[in-house]
């Protein structure tokens, strides 16, 4: 089986004894409860489209190690023309959930490590590459959903990993044996981690020589014993447990990220891909950051597709689309949102070989593509409430507008157009509340801030590669200075 | 077996871009084509019979569908937009008319 329907996805979901915690009490599944099934739906998009014909370019391609076809986010990319079409299958994928998918952290953990430790093998005479190559077949070949782990606590952030008060706010390993190593630490912020079948751990930062236990890479299952999660809360997530469809304004997908702790772990061997070689840990950060930099310019690209056409129906329904000021806005909108686009693909048009065979993004480019994640969302969704109006924020309930005596008048006062029924003028309010309030905001606002690294992070990568230098050079040739 | 006297329908082959911002709908052209020409086999996936003509059908001008290992024997065609479906329709009625007259 290279390739899982979405009902198999979710049933090998459920055969896994994940330990969830949520409110204080252990969740039996995340597929049978309300407030983490939208997020489990979100990923079983990914595999339902990808058995669709009108999208098998995208989310479909030939693996590299077995010559089948395989769903894209398990693959690793060989050319520019698979870095375009990662770009392109997460804005599909955005449009199509309007939230957070999930599985694009793995892709980017694959895609990372297969050329990081191909180099350290070269340098250090290891065997990573070929206990990933194992890992990334097994993966393609199950089609699994892997949590990609980088961020760890961190703790006091002016200290380096060994000298925090705490030695666990960064993972690190705490015994090595012969058949493997224990780790012991936590991974914050885990996006799906609690509906996906495996978990790729990477170190955070660049590190030196002292750190070597905190410069660890590998893979466990998610029922691994003594690895457990705490559900991170979202504003309004308790709304799902309402049973109303209107007022959670996207009722079936979603998206969900967990503290995820690793309380004395085992790793065997065969799943280590980095330990101790701490010259290799900072390769594999920036790596990683660059990929899933590339990766916000197609998956918030594509929930931004949803959010301007909200907002365009927010206008139709109000009867105010042909206010020249309303029109330009949405032509504001759909400008920054195709500047988002723009830089995720030239980052993916100038990708290049590494030296073990995939392709990695133009770096420079991939950070430029980030730090207007981390703006122009914000200016959208700012965008989307102007548009909205105030009712996005104060609309009576579902029940409200059902129950016999009260419905009628939310019916009546709160219509728009008359041609409009005031349920859908609802939906689309409550659509914009949840993406630029509600629970997508988590993804569509705070996650375009800090995901893939906070704008600071950004900045310092494109001051390493602006190459200065060189244009100080055209503006002395231009000035004529000697 | 074959049997030449009741030959097998030809098949028209639809190949999809991905459809990461199509500005139609895509999936409305083999349906289109169904009624157009109801004496072929039009499938939207790979087949063990050979296709008689490949018709790719791209979202937009970007036309990024990757067909290159993909030939219909009496040959193709790309469109990218809605308007141009009738040029589609048109090639493919012409590779029905010409194996027809053979
Ligand atoms: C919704 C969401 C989903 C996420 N999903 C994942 C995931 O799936 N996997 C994963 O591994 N991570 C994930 N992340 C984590 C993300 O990469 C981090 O949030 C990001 O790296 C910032 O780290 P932090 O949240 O600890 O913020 P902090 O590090 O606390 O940053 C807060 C501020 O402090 C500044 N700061 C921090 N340290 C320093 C320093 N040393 N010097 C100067 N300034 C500093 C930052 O620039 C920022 O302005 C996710 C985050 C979010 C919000
Ligand atoms: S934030 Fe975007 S890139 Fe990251 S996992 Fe979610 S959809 Fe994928």
């Amino acid at each position: 089986m290279a390739m899982m329907t979405g009902d198999q996805y979710v049933e090998s979901i459920r055969k896994l004894d994940i330990k969830i915690f949520m409110f204080g009490e252990k969740v039996s599944s995340a597929v049978d409860n309300p407030i983490l099934r939208p997020s489990l739906n979100s990923v079983k998009a990914t595999y339902d489209l990808a058995l669709k014909p009108e999208y098998e370019d995208l989310m479909t391609v030939k693996s590299h190690i077995t010559g089948k076809r395989i769903n894209r986010f398990c693959h690793v990319h060989h050319s520019t023309d698979d870095l375009i079409k990662k770009v392109k299958m997460q804005r599909l994928c955005g449009q199509k959930t309007a939230s957070c998918f999930q599985r694009c952290v793995g892709m980017d953990a694959f895609n990372s490590i297969f050329s990081t430790t191909f180099e350290c093998d070269k340098k250090c005479g290891t065997k990573y590459h070929q206990n990933f190559v194992e890992f990334l077949k097994e993966a393609q070949e199950k089609d699994w959903t892997v949590d990609g782990a980088m961020t760890d606590p961190k703790g006091d952030r002016g200290l380096s990993p060994g000298k925090q008060a705490d030695p666990d706010l960064y993972l690190r390993v705490v015994e090595r044996r012969k058949d493997g190593i224990v780790v012991r630490g936590a991974k914050a912020h885990q996006t799906g981690i609690c509906n996906s079948h495996q978990v790729i751990v990477m170190p955070t930062i660049a590190m030196g020589p002292e750190d070597k236990d905190y410069a660890v890479s590998f893979a466990v299952p998610l029922d691994a014993e003594n690895l457990f999660m705490i559900v991170g809360r979202q504003s309004c997530d308790t709304r799902k447990l309402e049973g109303s469809s209107l007022d959670v304004g996207n009722c079936e997908f979603g998206g969900m990220e967990a503290l995820t702790i690793f309380d004395n772990v085992f790793v065997p061997n065969d799943r280590i891909f980095l330990n101790g070689e701490t010259d290799f840990a900072g390769m594999l950060v920036e790596r990683f950051a660059g990929y899933h930099r590339q990766s916000y310019g197609g998956c918030k690209v594509g929930v931004g597709d949803v959010l301007i056409g909200a907002a365009a129906l927010a206008a139709d329904y109000n009867g105010a689309h042909k206010a020249s000021h309303v029109k330009d806005k949405i032509i504001e909108m759909t400008h920054l949102n195709e500047t988002l686009y723009s830089s995720g693909i030239a980052c993916s048009c100038e990708g290049f070989k590494t030296e073990s065979g995939n392709y990695l993004i133009d770096l420079l480019l991939a950070n430029v593509c980030k730090q207007n994640v981390t703006r122009f969302p914000y200016e959208i969704t700012r965008l989307a409430e102007d548009i909205a109006g105030g009712l996005m924020v104060t609309a009576p309930s579902e029940k409200d507008l059902r129950h016999p005596k009260l419905g009628p008048y939310v019916d009546k006062y709160l219509r728009g157009v008359a041609s409009v029924s005031t349920e859908n003028r609802l939906k689309i309010l409550r659509l914009i509340e949840n993406l630029t309030l509600g629970t997508a905001a988590v993804g569509y606002r705070t996650e375009s801030m800090h995901g893939a690294g906070s704008p600071q992070a950004q900045r310092i990568m494109i001051a390493r590669q602006g190459n200065i230098e060189s244009k100080k050079k055209l503006a002395k040739a231009i000035a004529k200075i000697e | 077996m074959f049997d030449p006297h009741y030959p097998m329908p030809k098949r028209i082959r639809v190949k999809y871009c991905g459809g990461c911002n199509p500005r139609y709908d895509r999936t409305a052209v083999p349906a289109k084509l169904r009624a157009a020409f109801p004496e072929a086999v039009v499938a939207e996936t790979a087949g063990d019979d050979p296709d008689h003509f490949v018709a790719v059908v791209c979202g937009c001008v970007v036309a990024c569908a990757r067909h290159d290992e993909l030939n219909g024997r009496a040959g193709k065609a790309v469109m990218t937009s809605e308007k141009e479906y009738e040029r589609l329709a048109a090639a493919v009625r012409a590779s029905l008319e010409r194996e027809g007259e053979r």
